[in-house]
C-alpha cells in the first residue's frame, strides 16, 4: 500500500472550511497570480495552541492530522502538487516516502522535516509551514523552530483563547528579530471554546491592548475556520 | 451506546461532597487534645499554666495552609470555588483576574469572626519600591542584558501607577498603609480589591483598590472542611504583566500543602515543570497536581485517558523521585453541579457548548485512518458524545482525599503529635509528684499512729529527703545553664560550618561553570545552546545543609540525653520505686526538617531560555563572559547560603527551646510537688512540737487523708488522660502510615 493510495480516499472527503475558503473563492487576488514565488507562511506557537488546525483551516482542507496528545513532531511544509504526495526529508536534502501511521511512534531522529504536496487551490499562492509546539521542554527544538521564522514572509503566532498570551509566549515572540515580528500575525485560536460572547470581547480587548501592538495585526480562529481578516491580511501583505 | 471514560474516576452522577472529609482524622485528634488541655488545666498545678496556654493557642489558631498555584488561566479561583462549595465566591474571568494573594480562612467557630474581610494596602515604602523599582524582579532583569524586559517592566509599572491614579484619584498615595475591614464578603467587594478589573469599569462609581492591595484575608465560620483550613488563592504565574509574578512570590508564606493546577489543554509546559522541580526540591511530599478543564478537551473519550497518562509519564520522567498524586477533573463542572444542586441551574445533562469533536469539520481520523472515518460522523456517535459531561467526575472528591492524605504527614500532624507528647510529659510529671506526696502522707500517718518518737524521726527523715532534693534541683538548674551554653556552642559551630561549606560550594560551582563555558566557547566560539543549569548546585547545597543541620541536631540529642539521667535521679530520690516512663529519649518529632525555602528563590539564571540566548548575543569576549557568569552565580547563591544559615539557626534554636521547655516543665512540676510537701511537713512539725493539742492533730490528720484521697483521684484521672493521649498518638501514626501506603 503506497502513501498516495492511502491518502486518496480521504482527499475525496475534503470539505472546504467555512469562512476562509468561501472568502478566498470570491476574491482571487491579482497580486497572487502575479507573484512568482508562493507566500511562505510559518505557523508557530506553544504546544496545543491549534497550529495544525489553523493550517488546515487556512488550506480549507483537512491536510494534516491533528491530535491532542501526539503533538506535531516535525516541521511540516505543505505546498502545491498536482498529485498528493508525502515525503520525509532526511540528511542532505534527500526525501523518502512516508505515511502518517508510520510516525505514530517515537520521533525518528534522522528526519529533518516533512513535505506534503496537495492539489489545493490555496497552495498555488501560499506555502504553509506547520511547526512543533514550543514549551515542551526541548530547548534545542524550540530554538530551531524559532529560527525557521526568519525566512518566512508571514509568521502566524497561535495563542489559545482559553489561556491566551502568557509571559512565556511574549518572551519567545520578543526574542525574534524585529524584522520578523513586523511580518507577524497573532491568531487567537479555539475561540469556540469560550463560554460566552462577552468572554470573547473581553479577551480580545485585553489582547488588543497588550499583545496586538507587538504584531502586524490580530485575527481570531475556530476549529471551523478563520476570521476573514486573516485572508485579508495575507492578501494585503502581498500588495 | 456505552460510554467509557478510563481514568476519569467513578462514573457516578452523584459525587462525594468535596471537602467534607478534608482533614477529618486530624480534626479528631485536635478536638481530643483541646478537650484534654481544658481538663488538665484544672487537674494540674499552676506550673503547667503557661505550657497549656501555648498548646491551647496552637490548637485553636493553627490551620492547615493550602496554597493553590499554577499558570494564569489554569482555573485556580474556579477550583477554590468548587472545593469550598461556594460557586461564584471568588471572581473569575477570561483574562488573568486574580492579582492579589487572597487567604480564605475556614474554621468552624461558635462565634462569627469579627470581620469577614480584611484588606491590607501597600505601605508607602512597599509601594515606592514596587512602583519605582520593581523590587527583586527589577534587580534580576537589570542583571540580564540591558534593555531586555526591563523596558517592558518599566512601561508596565508606569501603566500601573497611572491606572491607580485614574481609579483612585491623584491623591491615592494617602490611602497607602491603610487596612480596610468589612462585615460581609460580597463578590463586588472582591472584585474591587483582588481582581484586575476592566480599564473602564465603574467609571467614577466605585473605587478599585486592587493595584495597591497587598493582601486579602477572608474569614468564614461555616466551614465545609473538617479541619481548620486556610486556602490561598494566588495570581497565576507566567503572567505577561511581570509585576504580579513578583508580588505572588513575595507574599506566599510557607504553606503546608500545594495544589498545583494545570490546564488539561496545555498540561505541563516547560514553565510548569520548572516550578514543580523547584517545589519538589523544597517541599517533598506536599504537592497535589490537579489537571483542570477536562471538560474542554476536544475529544473527551479518547483524550482524557491519554492526557492523564502523558502527564504521569512526563512527571515520572522529570521528577522520578517523587510520587505526586495526580487528579483529573473539571472545577467548572464541579461548580455547575453545585449550582444545580442548589436549584440555580438545571443539571448539566449536556455541556453548554457543542462538543468540539462533533462540531469540527475534520477530525484527525479522516486522514489518519480513512477506514474508520465514516463512522465518526453519524448521529449516533454525536449524541453519545454529548453525554460524557455527566459522567466525568469534577475531581473534587479525589482532590479532597489527596489533601487529607498529605495533611496526615504534614507539619500540622507533626504539631499535633508534639502537643500530645508534651501533654503526656506534663501528666507523667504530675503523676510522679502525686505518688511521692501520697507515699509521704501515708508514711506520716502511719508513723503518728505508732508513736510520737517515730513521727519525729520520720519528719526529720522527710526533711532530709526534701533538702537533698532541693540540692539536686539547684544543681540541675545550674546544669541547665551550662547545657544552654553548650547548645549555643553547637549552634554557633553549625553556623560557621554551614557558612564556610556552602560558600565554598557556591564559589567552586561558579568557577567550574565559568571554566566549562570558556572551554565551550573556545571549541565553538558562536555556540549559543550552552546553558548553565543551577539545579545541581541547589541539590548539592540542600544535601550539605541538611547533613550539617542533622549532625548538629544529633549533638543536641546527645546533650539532651545527658540531661535526663539527672532528672531521673531526682525523680528516684523522690520516689524510688517509680517506673513511669518519664523522659525517655528525645521527644523531638521524627522527620521534622529544617526549612529549605531560600533555595526556592528565583535566581537570574533560572530565567533561562530566552535570556541565555540574549546573553550570548551580547558582544563579549569569552573570558569576560565566563567571569560575568561566575559573578552572577556567586551573587545569587551566596545570598541564598546566608539565608540558609539563618534558617538553620532558627530551626536549631527552636529545637533547643523545645528541649529546655520540656526539662523545665518536668523539673518545675517536681519542684511544685516538693513545695507542697514541705508546707505539709512544716505543719506536721509544728503539731509535733506543740504536742498535746489532740483536736488540732485530728483535724490535721483528716486533712491529710483528704489530700491522700485527692492524690488517688488525680492518679486515676492521669491514667485516663494518658490513655487518651496514647490513642491520639496511635491515631496520628495510623493516619500517617495509611497515607504513606496510599
Amino acid at each position: 500500500m503506497t502513501e498516495t493510495a492511502d491518502l486518496a480516499p480521504s482527499l475525496g472527503k475534503l470539505r472546504p472550511a467555512a469562512g476562509f475558503a468561501s472568502d478566498y473563492d470570491e476574491a482571487p487576488t491579482p497580486a497572487a497570480v502575479v507573484r512568482s514565488r508562493p507566500l511562505r507562511v510559518v505557523v508557530i506557537g506553544e504546544f496545543n495552541s491549534g497550529k495544525t488546525t489553523l493550517v488546515n483551516a487556512l488550506l480549507g482542507a483537512c491536510v494534516l492530522p491533528t491530535s491532542f496528545t501526539t503533538h506535531t513532531a516535525y516541521q511540516t511544509v505543505v505546498r502545491f502538487a498536482a498529485r498528493p504526495s508525502l515525503r520525509a526529508e532526511i540528511a542532505q536534502r534527500r526525501r523518502i516516502p512516508f505515511d502518517w501511521d508510520g510516525l505514530d511512534g517515537a520521533p525518528a531522529r534522522h528526519i529533518c522535516r516533512l513535505h506534503v504536496g496537495m492539489p489545493l487551490d490555496p497552495l498555488r499562492t501560499l506555502r504553509a509551514v506547520d511547526t512543533p509546539g514550543l514549551g515542551l521542554g526541548d530547548e534545542c527544538l524550540d530554538a530551531r523552530t524559532l529560527r525557521s521564522c526568519r525566512s518566512a514572509d508571514v509568521v502566524i503566532w497561535c495563542t489559545p483563547a482559553m489561556q491566551a498570551w502568557k509571559a512565556s509566549e511574549q518572551r519567545a515572540w520578543l526574542s525574534l528579530p524585529r524584522a520578523v515580528r513586523q511580518r507577524g500575525i497573532l491568531a487567537v485560536t479555539f475561540m469556540d471554546q469560550l463560554r460566552s460572547p462577552s468572554d470573547a470581547s473581553r479577551l480580545l480587548a485585553r489582547l488588543s491592548a497588550d499583545a496586538a501592538p507587538l504584531f502586524l495585526r490580530m485575527v481570531t480562529a475556530t476549529a471551523h475556520g478563520l476570521d476573514p481578516g486573516l485572508h485579508a491580511a495575507l492578501t494585503g501583505d502581498r500588495g | 451506546m456505552g460510554y467509557e471514560a478510563p481514568g476519569l474516576g467513578e462514573a457516578s452522577p452523584v459525587e462525594l461532597r468535596p471537602g467534607e472529609a478534608i482533614g477529618a482524622p486530624l480534626e479528631a485528634a485536635r478536638t481530643t487534645l483541646l478537650d484534654l488541655v481544658t481538663r488538665l488545666s484544672s487537674l494540674l498545678g499552676e506550673h503547667a499554666g503557661p505550657l497549656l496556654d501555648v498548646a491551647r493557642r496552637q490548637l485553636q489558631e493553627r490551620s492547615c495552609r493550602i496554597a493553590v498555584i499554577g499558570q494564569i488561566k489554569a482555573g485556580k479561583s474556579t477550583f477554590i470555588n468548587a472545593l469550598t462549595r461556594r460557586p461564584g465566591l471568588l471572581p473569575t474571568d477570561i483574562n488573568p483576574w486574580t492579582v492579589v494573594v487572597t487567604a480564605l480562612h475556614f474554621r468552624d467557630a461558635p462565634t462569627p469572626p469579627e470581620h469577614a474581610a480584611v484588606f491590607h494596602l501597600f505601605s508607602v515604602d512597599e509601594w515606592r519600591e514596587l512602583a519605582e523599582g520593581g523590587g527583586h524582579l527589577r534587580e534580576l532583569t537589570e542583571r540580564l542584558v540591558p534593555g531586555f524586559q526591563s523596558d517592558l517592566l518599566r512601561a508596565q509599572l508606569e501603566v500601573m501607577r497611572k491606572r491607580a491614579e485614574r481609579r483612585l484619584g491623584p491623591k491615592f498615595p494617602e490611602l497607602l498603609g491603610q487596612c480596610h475591614r468589612y462585615q460581609t464578603v460580597t463578590p463586588q467587594l472582591l472584585t474591587d480589591y483582588v481582581s484586575a478589573g476592566d480599564e473602564d469599569a465603574w467609571p467614577g462609581k466605585r473605587r478599585h483598590y486592587s493595584d495597591i492591595t497587598r493582601s486579602a484575608d477572608l474569614y468564614f465560620n461555616d466551614s465545609p472542611f473538617a479541619f481548620p483550613i486556610t486556602l490561598i488563592d494566588t495570581p497565576g504565574t507566567n503572567d505577561p504583566f511581570l509585576v504580579r509574578d513578583e508580588i505572588t512570590r513575595r507574599s506566599l508564606e510557607n504553606p503546608d500543602i500545594y495544589v498545583f493546577v494545570v490546564s488539561a489543554l496545555q498540561p505541563l509546559s516547560t514553565g510548569d515543570i520548572a516550578m514543580l522541580r523547584l517545589l519538589n526540591g523544597l517541599h517533598k511530599d506536599r504537592i497535589v497536581v490537579f489537571i483542570n478543564r477536562a471538560d474542554q478537551l476536544p475529544n473527551l473519550s479518547a483524550d482524557a485517558a491519554e492526557v492523564k497518562a502523558a502527564v504521569e509519564r512526563r512527571l515520572r520522567a522529570e521528577l522520578p523521585s517523587l510520587n505526586i498524586p495526580i487528579v483529573f477533573g473539571s472545577a467548572w463542572l464541579g461548580n455547575l453541579r453545585l449550582q444545580a444542586e442548589s436549584g440555580e441551574l438545571p443539571p448539566p445533562a449536556a455541556p453548554e457548548r457543542p462538543d468540539r469533536a462533533t462540531a469540527a469539520p475534520c477530525p484527525s481520523e479522516t486522514v489518519r485512518r480513512p477506514a474508520e472515518a465514516g463512522s465518526g460522523h453519524d448521529a449516533g456517535s454525536a449524541s453519545a458524545r454529548t453525554v460524557p459531561a455527566v459522567h466525568i467526575s469534577s475531581g473534587m472528591a479525589d482532590v479532597a482525599a489527596a489533601i487529607t492524605r498529605l495533611m496526615c504527614t504534614s507539619g500540622i500532624a507533626m504539631l499535633l503529635r508534639q502537643i500530645a507528647l508534651c501533654l503526656a510529659e506534663l501528666v507523667r510529671t504530675a503523676d510522679v509528684t502525686d505518688r511521692a506526696e501520697l507515699q509521704s502522707i501515708l508514711e506520716l500517718i502511719e508513723a503518728r499512729r505508732r508513736e510520737s518518737e517515730t513521727l519525729a524521726k520520720r519528719v526529720a527523715e522527710e526533711e532530709r529527703l526534701l533538702a537533698a532534693f532541693e540540692d539536686h534541683a539547684n544543681a540541675l538548674t545550674g546544669s541547665f545553664e551550662e547545657v544552654e551554653t553548650h547548645f549555643k556552642g553547637v549552634i554557633a559551630t553549625a553556623r560557621e560550618l554551614l557558612h564556610s561549606q556552602l560558600g565554598t560550594m557556591v564559589r567552586e560551582f561558579a568557577s567550574r561553570e565559568a571554566a566549562y563555558l570558556q572551554q565551550a566557547l573556545q571549541e565553538k566560539p558562536r555556540c549559543s545552546s550552552w546553558r548553565c543549569d543551577v539545579m545541581p548546585l541547589r541539590e548539592e547545597m540542600e544535601e550539605a545543609y541538611l547533613a550539617i543541620v542533622e549532625r548538629a541536631a544529633q549533638d543536641l540529642d546527645r546533650v539532651e540525653e545527658f540531661l535526663y539521667p539527672q532528672l531521673r535521679m531526682i525523680v528516684s530520690s523522690l520516689l524510688p520505686a517509680y517506673h513511669g516512663g518519664l523522659l525517655e529519649g528525645p521527644a523531638w518529632p521524627e522527620g521534622a526538617r529544617p526549612s529549605v525555602a531560600p533555595l526556592g528563590d528565583k535566581v537570574t539564571v533560572d530565567l533561562a531560555v530566552s535570556w541565555w540566548r540574549r546573553w550570548f548575543s551580547s558582544r563579549r569576549i569569552s573570558k569576560e563572559r565566563a567571569n560575568h557568569l561566575r559573578c552572577l552565580i556567586e551573587d545569587d547563591f551566596l545570598k541564598i547560603a546566608d539565608e540558609l544559615v539563618q534558617e538553620a539557626d532558627t530551626h536549631l534554636t527552636e529545637r533547643v527551646d523545645y528541649i529546655m521547655g520540656r526539662v523545665r516543665a518536668v523539673s518545675s512540676g517536681l519542684k511544685t510537688g516538693v513545695e507542697r510537701r514541705t508546707a505539709n511537713l512544716a505543719r506536721e512539725r509544728a503539731l509535733l512540737e506543740g504536742a498535746g493539742d489532740v483536736e488540732a492533730a485530728e483535724r490535721f490528720e483528716t486533712e491529710q487523708r483528704q489530700r491522700a484521697d485527692a492524690c488517688r483521684e488525680r492518679q486515676v484521672a492521669y491514667a485516663a488522660v494518658l490513655a487518651e493521649l496514647q490513642s491520639v498518638l496511635e491515631g496520628l501514626d495510623g493516619a500517617q502510615g495509611e497515607s504513606r501506603m496510599g
